[in-house]
């Protein structure tokens, strides 16, 4: 009954959030929805099936790089956005081979590598993506309307992310989130009741890869200009940390990570007009206080602001009675 | 009794430069139950884990009903119908018990079948059904070991590899299980190849007995003919087997 009045209201809210906030704020939130669509699919790879993506960043380029292409060349938005999330699960599926061997930190190394190298073709292929130069992104025109106001935008970036969690839950309760999960948690132990590893680990850095593409197609039209830099290693490692501090292994961890993710900057910015001059100027400040909280995250709260919402929230149902921490998700260590 | 279901010839398996086993002969006949014997580090576990596929061997053959399967991928393995019950559970810990069983039905298509095969368990392992939704986490390490013998009888294998399945039970759990291995062996013709550290147990219900030593077979032959206390004593306190190539006479 609560959850679904907690849900009723949290739908009603999103819904007349335009009428609500000012357009700065409005345009924090459609952020926030792009990133959940990126949290979704890094989510599936990273807390679901229990690989590693230091290279994410590089997906959202490529989905920018080709909605920004296809749209220069006239493509209506619901072709070009498909095509980003197809090119995107493409390379998403070249770089999981390697995942079919490496395991940890050698696949963090080899997913970083081929972000680099993205972020080199983006700066390279002049011809296309207009170089360190960048590219302009017009404004998104879907079915003849063109999409300028920032509630326009608003809602088709929320539509989108509303159709990623419903599709990320729906994948979970099927036989392949079974199969993802069970790899997660045992990998001999599920190839040995039948479940194909290497072909699983394909399909979800795929799809991992393919949902990050489709935000990376909004996320060209939010910023409205994208360059090589915007896609480098910082971003990847907040998309990581993104998942991490929302809490792995859960699909609201991943709207709690994005709305970290965009809250603390805003945050940062007004308590810039607090601190002392020295510190406040200081650069660099983002990203320490995304490691600072990263380490925290992982030392104390290791299920993540989903793992803390769901203590407090019951806690505040039994009255303070403290329930013992639920048993944290853990990459099973084993030798081979 | 009937012909071979399995036949191992030759079988190595090295980790780097060390051969954890070396020139393993085995001949089992269908529906027939193997107890593997032998101290801590005789690679009776290497044996199971090559056998599922788990470890590639460096050298020898694999014969099962017919069809080579050195070498083969585990999930490759289980499709041939050898299930393997790791050291250890090795469960899916936040699925529930349900889950996990029906995890251990991944190869299988048949909807009823599995579904009766679910009821089948869950009345031979009352708590597996009393506790079907809870997460397997949660179950004692008694319950563990049933659902992950449970789980692998899931796919419905004609042959089931079970390592250590005693470790960690109570005395009235691990005879339990016992017999309700025997039963499938009765019933439904299941071979099964059980590494035991308890001997005793294991060859109360065995027909074969093989003791592995330094990763070479060093005794094959009738369970009973096994069974002789000297001989049990002998490398359940550690000493070394290895030199008596015959079992001895009861």
């Amino acid at each position: 009954m609560a959850r679904t009045a907690l849900a009723v209201a949290a739908a009603a809210l999103l819904l007349a959030a335009p009428l609500l906030l000012a357009e700065y704020s409005l345009a924090q939130l459609s952020f926030i929805c792009i990133y959940v669509v990126a949290g979704a699919g890094l989510m599936l790879l990273v807390g679901y099936t229990g690989q590693i993506s230091l290279g994410h960043a590089a997906f959202l380029g490529v989905g920018a790089y080709t909605e920004a292409i296809a749209q220069a060349r006239g493509l209506p938005f619901p072709v070009s956005a498909a095509a980003s999330g197809l090119l995107a699960a493409g390379c998403g599926a070249l770089v999981g081979l390697p995942a079919l061997r490496l395991k940890g930190i050698y696949l963090a190394i080899a997913t970083l590598a081929f972000g680099f190298i993205a972020v080199e073709v983006f700066a390279r292929w002049e011809a296309l993506t207009g170089g360190n130069a960048g590219m302009a992104v017009a404004p998104v025109v879907l079915f003849g309307h063109r999409l300028g106001e920032e509630w326009e935008f608003y809602y088709l970036c929320l539509a989108v992310a509303v159709g990623a969690m419903f599709a990320l839950a729906n994948l979970l309760r099927s036989p392949t989130g079974r199969a993802l999960t069970a790899i997660r948690d045992a990998e001999i132990p599920a190839r040995s009741l039948g479940i194909d590893a290497a072909h699983y680990k394909t399909v979800a850095f795929a799809l991992s890869a393919g949902a990050t593409g489709i935000a990376g197609a909004l996320y060209a039209h939010r910023i409205g200009f994208i360059s090589p830099e915007a896609f480098d290693i910082l971003l990847s490692i907040e998309l990581l940390t993104m998942i991490l501090v929302g809490g792995l292994g859960s699909a609201a961890g991943v709207v709690f990570g994005a709305a970290f993710l965009i809250a603390v900057p805003q945050a940062l910015i007004l308590a810039r007009e607090l601190l002392p001059e020295g510190i406040a100027r200081q650069s660099g400040l983002q990203p320490a206080l995304f490691g600072l909280v990263l380490v925290l995250t992982v030392l104390f709260e290791p299920e993540g602001l989903n793992g803390l919402w769901l203590r407090l929230r019951s806690r505040a149902r039994r009255g303070g009675a403290a329930p013992g921490r639920r048993r944290a998700y853990r990459k099973s260590e084993r030798t081979p | 009794m009937a012909e071979a279901i399995l036949s191992v010839a030759g079988l190595e398996v090295r980790y780097g430069a060390l051969a954890a086993l070396s020139a393993v002969g085995l001949e089992l006949p269908e529906g027939a139950i193997l107890a593997v014997l032998g101290a801590n580090g005789a690679g009776k576990t290497t044996l199971l884990r090559a056998l599922a596929g788990v470890l590639v061997p460096a050298r020898g053959t694999v014969v099962f009903r017919g069809r080579s399967i050195a070498g083969l991928p585990p999930e490759r393995i289980v499709r041939a119908g050898i299930s393997h019950v790791p050291e250890g559970r090795e469960l899916f810990p936040l699925l529930s018990v349900r889950e996990n069983l029906l995890m251990g039905a991944w190869i299988r298509r048949d909807a009823a079948g599995i579904e009766r095969d679910l009821a089948r368990l869950c009345s031979e392992f009352p708590v597996l059904g009393e506790r079907a939704r809870q997460p397997a986490g949660r179950l004692s390490g008694g319950e563990q070991q049933m659902l992950a013998i449970a789980r692998a009888l899931m796919a419905r294998p004609r042959l089931l590899l079970m390592d250590e399945p005693s470790l960690g039970l109570a005395p009235r759990l691990a005879r339990e299980l016992f017999r309700m291995i025997d039963r499938r062996r009765r019933e439904d013709g299941l071979t099964v190849l059980v590494v035991e550290q308890n001997a005793r147990l294991a060859l109360g219900i065995a027909d074969l007995a093989c003791v592995l030593a330094g990763g070479r077979v060093v005794a094959q032959g009738p369970a009973r003919s096994l069974l002789g206390e000297e001989f049990i004593r002998g490398f359940r306190l550690g000493d070394n087997p290895a030199g008596r190539t015959q079992a001895p006479e009861p």
